[in-house]
């Protein structure tokens, strides 16, 4: 027999009471995993589809709470190419917008021959022109191939947009999530259909390749300077300051610890009360000459095992349900969840933390009672 | 002469008595002695027993084991763990725990090899006539048969001194017998034994009677 195999033993004396406290701790560690790695895996997807196409640098209206709310004029791109250093900068207009039977997805218009195009593989037909706006069609539309997919849209199909019908001219695949489920259109066509005629949400610029760090900066320094009336960001700063994800953030460590926290109390309300009730088999452990720390840790491990397997069976939850709401309709393709063993490692110690901290105080108070008080009789 | 033990002046009070739980008490016991501690209930011969244990703080007084004086609990538990074995009225077994479990929880610590640990478990209870039984929980024991399960964990680590408090208390009178019988064995080979009863058929199975009464302890001639 040891300790850990004694402290075994007496949790699965009490079935019921170990396994609600069980499942009160894979609830709140799943809690942590599935809303962290949610948030983390939007902050990625923005990073993924801004890098994926290549842009260095993104110039947006100055306090805007994110860059689907930015309104700048088109215009500014020919201004942002003349800086030394910018090797390419185009004009878009972002939207998120409905597509043919209630699915949401981003929309964004490019100028012909914007160098976000090289970025993107063709897999059928081609990217839209200006021609494909004749008769009763608004525009042309290209569709990402895993949004074509989930539509059953090719190209030739005609495709409900901003309340206008568009034609699918071809399907693309790109390396970004947000891309694959994403649609692009002629920026002057999604300009007309959202009365946004001259103005983009942002221009986005690519800088010179050969460029150091110390020369990245300087080109940021001297956008800043041209266009005091924007807000200049390289494209990690502008994904971490996004107004939208940084309240997701916020929200997901409030949830989560408000569920960790709720957890700890479970177990340590347990461990009160298995404690309280066997306080004459913690006096009889004191009274054959355990020492009080050996009697601390005997208890300290129940909450070890409660909360090691409680973790264990919360990271699999938590997986499951990030996976489970990423694939959901109304979330699918914006977000891919980001639960790494970094994350993972976290979610463990914080389960065995508060599994030892819920167990120690009850521990510790029983272990200092005195046992002769208990011991005289039953 | 070297006393198993020795307490001297012990003095302790609980709240809400009229008179001290122990007023004073001197009384040694010597190696291989076998002691009765007497009195009517809540006259303070538990307490005399538990402080000898080292169960209690004292106001005032001492206690030695064979010629040493504890200091504070981590002292006394090492020498309960080693030296002082304890019975009490209720037998006090963990229910979770197999006889043979029970028997091995005081070596915990003290004896580090897991198979010598069992090896001695199962000695205990053959001493105490329960080798049948050592699988069984407590739940499948009868009152006599938990209370010799809790006599082999206190022999556990063989110790030099038994302390009973009332062990035959809750017991029918064959197996009170029994038990009495066992712990007369245990002090024949040797074990220093202190008994605390109020049966006088049992007092007077054991070589001494120490009396208490309020707190104050009279010798029995």
């Amino acid at each position: 027999m040891t300790l850990s195999g004694l402290a075994l033993r007496n949790l699965t004396h009490r079935p019921w009471r170990s396994g609600l406290t069980l499942l009160g701790v894979v609830l709140a560690i799943a809690s942590y995993i599935a809303l962290v790695g949610l948030v983390r895996g939007i902050e990625g997807t923005l990073l993924e589809s801004f890098s994926a196409r290549g842009t260095d640098v993104i110039l947006t209206e100055a306090g805007a709470a994110d860059v689907l709310s930015s309104v700048i004029p088109e215009e500014l791109a020919g201004d942002v190419r003349e800086v030394d250093g910018i090797a390419a900068a185009s004009p878009e207009l972002g939207r998120m917008t409905t597509i043919g039977e209630a699915t949401t997805s981003f929309v964004v218009g490019w100028a012909p021959g914007a160098f976000s195009f090289e970025a993107l593989r063709l897999v059928t037909g081609r990217f839209p022109e200006a021609r494909d706006r004749a008769g009763d069609v608004a525009g042309g539309i290209a569709l990402g191939a895993r949004l074509a997919e989930r539509l059953e849209l090719g190209e030739g199909d005609r495709v409900e947009l901003f309340a206008a019908p568009f034609v699918v001219t071809g399907t693309y695949d790109t390396d970004a999530l947000m891309g694959r489920n994403g649609a692009i259109g002629l920026l002057s066509d999604v300009q007309a259909q959202t009365y946004r005629d001259g103005q983009a949400t942002s221009v986005v610029a690519k800088l010179e390749d050969d460029l150091d760090e110390l020369e990245r900066d300087a080109v940021l320094a001297e956008l800043e300077a041209r266009f005091p009336d924007l807000s200049v960001d390289a494209t990690e700063e502008m994904v971490q300051e996004y107004v939208n994800l940084r309240i997701a953030n916020i929200l997901a460590w409030v949830v989560s610890t408000v569920a960790v926290v709720s957890a700890g109390l479970a177990v340590l309300n347990t461990m009160a009360m298995a404690v309280n009730e066997r306080r004459g088999e913690i006096a009889i452990m004191g009274a054959v000459g355990w020492p009080r720390g050996r009697v601390i840790r005997v208890l300290m491990l129940e909450g070890a095992w409660l909360t090691i397997a409680g973790s264990a069976l919360g990271v699999a939850t938590g997986v499951a349900i990030a996976w489970i709401v990423a694939g959901s309709p109304a979330v699918e393709g914006f977000v891919e969840p980001v639960i790494d063993a970094g994350l993972i490692l976290r979610a463990l110690a914080l389960g065995l933390g508060i599994g030892l901290v819920g167990a120690y105080v009850p521990a510790a108070r029983a272990a200092s009672e005195d046992p002769a008080a208990i011991l005289r009789g039953k | 002469m070297t006393f198993a033990i020795e307490a001297r002046g012990l003095v302790k009070s609980f709240p809400g008595m009229e008179h001290p739980a122990l007023d004073h008490v001197s009384l040694s016991v010597p190696e291989g002695g076998m002691l009765a501690i007497t009195g009517p209930s809540g006259s303070g011969k538990s307490t005399a027993l538990y402080a000898m244990a080292g169960l209690i703080g004292l106001e005032a007084g001492s206690v030695s084991v064979q010629g040493k004086t504890p200091r504070g609990r981590a002292d006394w538990a090492r020498l309960r763990a080693r030296k002082i074995g304890l019975v009490f009225q209720d037998d006090w077994l963990l229910p979770t725990l197999s006889a043979v479990q029970n028997v091995e929880m005081p070596m915990i610590g003290v004896e580090r090899s897991a198979s010598a640990r069992i090896a001695r478990a199962q000695a205990a209870l053959a001493e105490v006539g329960l080798s049948a039984h050592a699988e069984r929980n407590p739940a499948g024991l009868s009152g006599g048969e938990r209370q010799r399960v809790a006599i082999a964990r206190a022999l556990a680590n063989r110790p030099a001194i038994l302390l009973a408090d009332e062990p035959t208390g809750e017991l029918d009178t064959a197996n009170s017998t029994r038990v009495v019988e066992l712990l007369k064995g245990l002090n024949a080979a040797g074990t220093t034994v202190v008994i605390v009863t109020h049966d006088p058929d049992v007092a007077a199975q054991c070589g001494r009677e120490v009396h208490i009464v309020d707190g104050k302890l009279e010798e029995m001639a």
